[in-house]
Formats: structure tokens, sequence, C-alpha cells
């Protein structure tokens, strides 16, 4: 056997590219984010290190990583420490499951096969594993909240443990009728079958499936209009309130990867893919640069969705406690329902 | 790859067993139902590293990610102090019991386990596919769908069964909540 027909050296790569993709993402997100905020605000935005600000996030990094390490006297150590590494974890697992290419053809075999595509690991539950480990990221806010034994801090998880019980129910119910079109779990087969059929977000289960899950993600992700978590006007800012330098560092870079992750999630689920629009379909085919150009318009689509997260935060104000319950419960709780049904009569329509 | 299995089962068997001891040893509930999530997540190892990967992400995703965080968003809430619970071994009574306790149960486990050895070895290959079908050659394969085949094809009635448990359960539930509003109010 060759040296190189190792599966552990192949997972080894794959793991250290997207350790590296999802670092240097989040990192440039916030400069996307905080470029975005200006120029909402009539501002240029961070323009100071390099051009366009474009070393602003390594700044960032180095200062949080310089900063002085402080520990509050009452916390609950262990804890305390762990919360932001489940944060961390968490946001960077979930990108495991995640295909970001196609099949590649490649000049050589790798372990008996020609072809390999940029993801680490394809259970056939994929999507199922997803919300699995997105479910743990939960325990990441609630521990900081409760170890900081702070008032504001226990209020933040508290109310951020609340809303993701309840948006997490709206949020799995809402890939259901995308799941019964494609047929599969697996997020390769769902690109797939978009392929074959049409992106799900143009069927009418998938629009409405869309809809709430979108709405949905803005809570699970605690961004605005739904960051009560954090309401910065009454808990300071929630559940990380006592956490500085790198441990602070740690809870934003999540949020950001975990933004970055649910927008390609978006794109996977409803927006087929990789797939390429049908008046390149020809030019590309056969083509061994073909599903780069597929890969190219994956990214651009995720990124629309990226710029949505910032949009949407940077123009609305944040809602009340009781509307988040209600709009969770009466209103996004039925729709989830209403696009299982519908996608049970488009699949037997069909 | 077999030796790999059997030291990854040793591995999460371990902390499982450390995890347990944790759940009923330590003084802070909050913890309690920490060591109690790290059970449940090597317990879902445990699945996985036998093959068993459909139900590894739904013991995750129902026990650690809804079931637990119910748990712990409750006891957060109510806000239990240490105090409120006595030291082990100060009642010697109830030591006693809880000690005789452990013993029978793990009595009767070793009793289980070597009728269990005694017999062949329990099967570590999970079947991913199944003829449904022989005459058509009809085949499903993957973890879900034989699962799946078995809750909806085999076992319809018990799997229906149990769901009217639970919806038993939350009507209860409901019933319960609604007595105790009444008496407040």
């Amino acid at each position: 056997m060759e040296w190189y027909q190792s599966e552990i050296l192949w997972s080894l790569i794959k793991i250290l590219v997207l350790f590296f993709l999802i670092i240097t993402g989040a990192g440039y997100y916030t400069l996307m984010e905080r470029k975005g905020a200006g120029y909402f605000q009539l501002r240029y935005g961070p323009n100071r290190a390099g051009i366009w600000g474009i070393f602003q996030p390594l700044a960032d990094g180095i200062k949080f990583l310089l900063k002085q390490e402080t520990l509050p006297k009452h916390v609950d150590v262990y804890l305390f420490l762990l919360a932001p590494a489940i944060s961390v974890i968490t946001a960077v697992l979930l990108w495991s499951t995640i295909p970001f290419t196609p099949l590649i053809d490649l000049p050589f075999e790798v372990l008996g096969k020609s072809q390999v595509a940029l993801q680490v690991l394809n259970p056939g539950s994929g999507i199922l594993l997803l919300f699995a480990i997105s479910s743990l990221s939960v325990y990441g806010v609630m521990l900081a909240g409760w170890s900081s034994n702070n008032k504001y801090s226990l209020l933040g998880a508290v109310r951020s443990t609340a809303q993701m019980i309840s948006y997490e129910l709206s949020l799995s119910l809402s890939i259901i009728g995308v799941i019964m079109m494609a047929g599969h779990f697996d997020l390769y087969r769902i690109i797939e079958a978009q392929n074959e059929n049409g992106w799900f977000f143009l069927s009418v289960p998938g629009f409405l499936g869309f809809f709430v899950f979108i709405v949905a993600l803005f809570a699970e992700t605690n961004r605005l209009p739904f960051d009560l978590a954090e309401a910065e006007s009454e808990l300071v800012v929630g559940f990380h309130t006592e956490y500085g330098a790198f441990k602070f560092a740690l809870f934003f870079v999540a949020e950001y990867m975990n933004m970055i992750t649910v927008s390609f999630l978006t794109v996977i689920l409803f927006f087929g893919g990789w797939n390429i629009p049908f008046f390149l379909r020809d030019m590309v085919s056969g083509m061994w640069w073909g599903p780069l150009v597929g890969v190219l318009f994956f990214v651009f689509k995720a990124m629309f969705f990226m710029f949505l997260f910032i949009w949407v935060r940077w123009s609305l104000p944040r809602f009340r406690y009781d509307q988040l319950m209600n709009i969770g419960w009466k209103y996004l709780l039925p729709m989830a329902l209403i696009q299982i049904f519908m996608a049970g009569i488009y699949l037997y329509l069909k | 790859m077999e030796n790999i299995r059997e030291i990854l089962f040793f591995l999460f068997a371990f902390v499982m067993m450390g995890a347990s001891f944790g759940v009923i040893l330590h003084k802070n509930p909050v913890k309690s139902a920490l060591f109690l999530v790290v059970f449940f997540v090597s317990l879902a190892s445990l699945y996985g590293v036998l093959g068993a990967e459909f139900l590894a992400v739904l013991q995750v995703l129902v026990y650690v990610g809804a079931i637990m965080v119910l748990f712990l968003f409750v006891i957060m809430l109510i806000a239990v102090r240490d105090e409120n619970f006595e030291n082990i071994g100060a009642n010697k009574g109830k030591t006693m019991v809880v000690f005789l306790l452990v013993l029978a149960f793990t009595m009767q486990f070793a009793a289980l386990a070597s009728v269990l050895s005694s017999d062949d070895k329990i099967n570590t290959k999970t079947e991913y596919s199944k003829t449904i079908d022989s005459a058509q050659n009809l085949t499903i394969e993957g973890n879900a769908e034989v699962l799946s085949f078995h809750l909806f094809e085999k076992y319809i009635l018990p799997f229906e069964l149990i769901s009217i448990v639970l919806l038993i359960g939350v009507i209860g539930a409901v019933v319960i909540a609604k007595k105790n509003r009444r008496r407040l109010e």
C-alpha cells in the first residue's frame, strides 16, 4: 500500500482544509458584518488595517490573544471555562457533514476511488447528525450563563434556552418536507435530488418550509431580531457578560461560524447546493472544471444568506419576549405542520 | 479494526461508569444533570461503535438536545442549593438500603452477563441491508431504512400503543397543571 492510501491521512487533510476555511471565513465574516453595518449607517466601517480594512480580522485576533485573561471571583471555574469550548467545538463539528463540493475526478486513485468530495464524513443520517450537533450548542450558552454567577448572565441563558427549545421544534419540523421530497437524510443525495427535480424552494411545501426554516434560523443563531439572550439594552450582553479576552472571542467566533454553516445548509436544503443553472449545464458538462463552477455558485448563494443575516440585523428592531414566544408557537409551528401535510399531498400527486 | 472497536467500547464504557457515578454522587443538581449528559453522549458513541449510527444520532438529538436541556432549564429556574441535600452516609439506614440495592443489581447484571457470554458473542455487526421480499428481490439499505421497516411493518401495533401512552402522559401533565392553577386562584 502506498503511503498516501491511508484513510486517516485523507480525513486529516480534509479536516485541516475545512478548519482553515472556517476560521478564515468566520474572521472575514466579522469584517463583512462591520463593513455592512458601516454602509447601512452611512459610514465607512473599518478601513485602517490594510486597504478596505482587509487585515482587520487579523488585528482583532491578535488583540483578543494578547488581552489579559481574567477569571471572575465567584464563578464555577470548570464550567466557566468549558462553556466557550462547547460553543466553538459544536460550531466546528457542524462543518464535518456539509458536502462543499460534488465528486471531483482525480488524476490518481485514492482508497480505490478516483473521485473525491470535500466532505469529512458522509453518514446515512447526515442532516440528523447536523441537527444533533447543533442541539448541543445550547449547552455552551446555558453553562456560560449559569456558571458566571451573575443575574444578567443567568437571565440571558434562561431566555436563550427557552428560545432554543421553542424554535428548534419548528426548525426540525420545517426540513421534514425536504427530507420527504428527497427521500434521504443524506445531504449529498438531497442536493442530487434537486439536480433532477429542480430546487425545493420552487415547490409549494419547500417554499413554506424555507420560510419557517429561515425565521427559526435567526432565533437559533441568536441574531437580531431574536437576540434576546444578549439584548444589550436590558442584560448588558446576556450570557457572556463575565467573559473577556479570548474566552469572549470563542463565543464571538462560534456565532459567526454557525451563521456560515446555516447559510450553506439553507442553500443545500432549498436552493440546490452546487447545481449549475440550465444555460451553463451543456457548456461545463464533461469538463474537469465543471464541478468547480458548481462550487462557485454554491458559495455565491451561501454568501447571499450570509448577507441576509447582516441585512436583517441592521434593519429590524428586536422583538419583545412574549412576541418571540407567540411567533414560535402560534405561527411557525402550525406552518411547519401544514408544510409536512402539503409535502405528503405533493408526493401523492407526483 | 475489531481491536479498535474493543478499545473504543471499553473507553466509552469507562466514561459511562464514571458519569453515572457522578449523577448519583454529585451534590450539585446542575452538575448531576451534566454528568447525565456525558452519560448519554457516551452511550450514543457506543451505539456508533456498534454501527447503529441512526440510533446514536437520535439518542443525542432526543435525550441530550431536548430532554436534558429541559431538565437543566427547570433545575436552573428553581435554583436548588447544595445545602438542601444531606451528606452521603449521614443516614445509616438509607445508605444501607441503597448499598443493598446496588449490590442486588450488580449481581443480577453479572448473572445476565454470564448467561449472555456463554451463548454466542453479541453481534457487533449491524444489518445494513435487509431483504423485504425475496421473490421481487426488494432490499432496503441503511440504518434508518432498516429501523423504520421494523417499526412500521413488523412492530406497528406496539409502536402506535407507545405513542398513545405518551399522549396519555401529555394529557395527564396538562390536567395536573390545571388543577394546581385553580387551587391557586
